[in-house]
């Protein structure tokens, strides 16, 4: 195993989205791309909407989850490679609709969601709010990793390495 | 059967297989050209030993987005992945082309479920916090 290299780094800091994988009670996987930001604890935070709850029902039923970052469109990253991150999640009951109550919060939509989505500004105009409100009342999705797994490069038949964490 | 599978995952130029491994855990591989066979609804993949991949249900998504992060789409396509001749191939049970008048839809019931079976008042967003974070935002020059 090796430590977490700078350039697997840059792909968990800079990749726009990631393949988030939940598991359903038939115990099938269930994909969605969503925006995770790594936290300093080591943490990765992720959001849905009370719209889009079924993540949230899957993670309270069994909280092995995983993230697959693979796409690098719009990250800048200049050798996009993929990391698979496997890991348990907790997603409380509560939801949140003041996007500053949370420090980490507040980082995730400015930066990780605001800043690389400019068009986003659509979902708060009066169209968006008088018929995607729901979009703003977001349960919050924390994944602690228990393992990695590193392609440095978009050879992804190839045998990943494994990450110490 | 699979016409409208291939047709439409035809428009992506990659996708992703998601599987378990033995303890339960998600694995998920990148492939690159994916395409269903469309009398068989298979797609061989590849996936790396070391992931430690087992036959079982599987689903395969593929999504797009563009440099800012718009114009997203995605599908996903239910069934299960097996081992033929040392190879693993996907085996198609399910799909459903993505509509935006249904997804519309199921998000404004799903949200007004979610309330309603836990007895809340419907909250309201706050906005002013939202334009805020925005304008903060537009400063960053490489996020």
């Amino acid at each position: 195993m090796t430590s977490i290299p700078a350039d697997a780094e840059a792909i968990l800091r800079r990749y726009r989205t990631c393949e988030f994988t939940t598991f359903g009670k038939d115990g099938a996987p269930s994909t969605w791309p969503l925006c995770a930001r790594w936290l300093p604890d080591g943490r990765f935070l992720l959001t849905t909407s009370i719209g889009l709850p079924q993540k949230a029902f899957n993670i309270r039923r069994n909280p092995q989850v995983s993230l697959s970052f693979s796409e690098p469109t719009g990250s800048g990253v200049s050798k996009p490679g993929a990391v698979l991150v496997q890991g348990r999640a907790v997603c409380e009951d509560r939801i949140v609709t003041d996007m500053s109550s949370m420090p980490e919060l507040t980082l995730y939509f400015r930066e990780t969601i605001f800043a690389r989505q400019p068009s986003g500004k659509m979902m708060s105009s009066w169209l968006g709010r008088r018929w995607m409100d729901w979009y703003y009342m977001r349960l919050l999705i924390y994944v602690t990793p228990e393992r990695m797994f590193y392609w440095p490069t978009r050879d992804f038949a190839a045998e990943p390495q494994k990450l110490e964490l | 059967m699979w016409k409208r599978a291939k047709k439409d995952l035809g428009t992506y130029q990659e996708a992703v297989i998601n599987v378990k491994d033995a303890e339960g855990r998600g694995v998920s591989v990148r492939q690159l050209k994916p395409a269903l066979d469309v009398a068989t609804g298979t797609m061989p993949v590849a996936i790396p030993s070391a992931l430690g991949a087992v036959p079982g249900p599987a689903t395969l998504l593929a999504h797009f987005h563009d440099e800012k992060l718009w114009n997203m789409r995605t599908m996903s396509i239910k069934g299960s992945v097996e081992q033929r001749e040392g190879q693993w191939v996907f085996v198609a049970s399910g799909y459903r082309p993505a509509s935006p008048m249904d997804f519309l839809r199921g998000t404004r019931v799903s949200a007004a479920k979610y309330l309603e079976r836990r007895g809340l008042p419907r909250p309201k967003p706050n906005y002013e916090v939202i334009h805020r974070l925005f304008a903060e935002a537009s400063k960053i020059s490489d996020p």
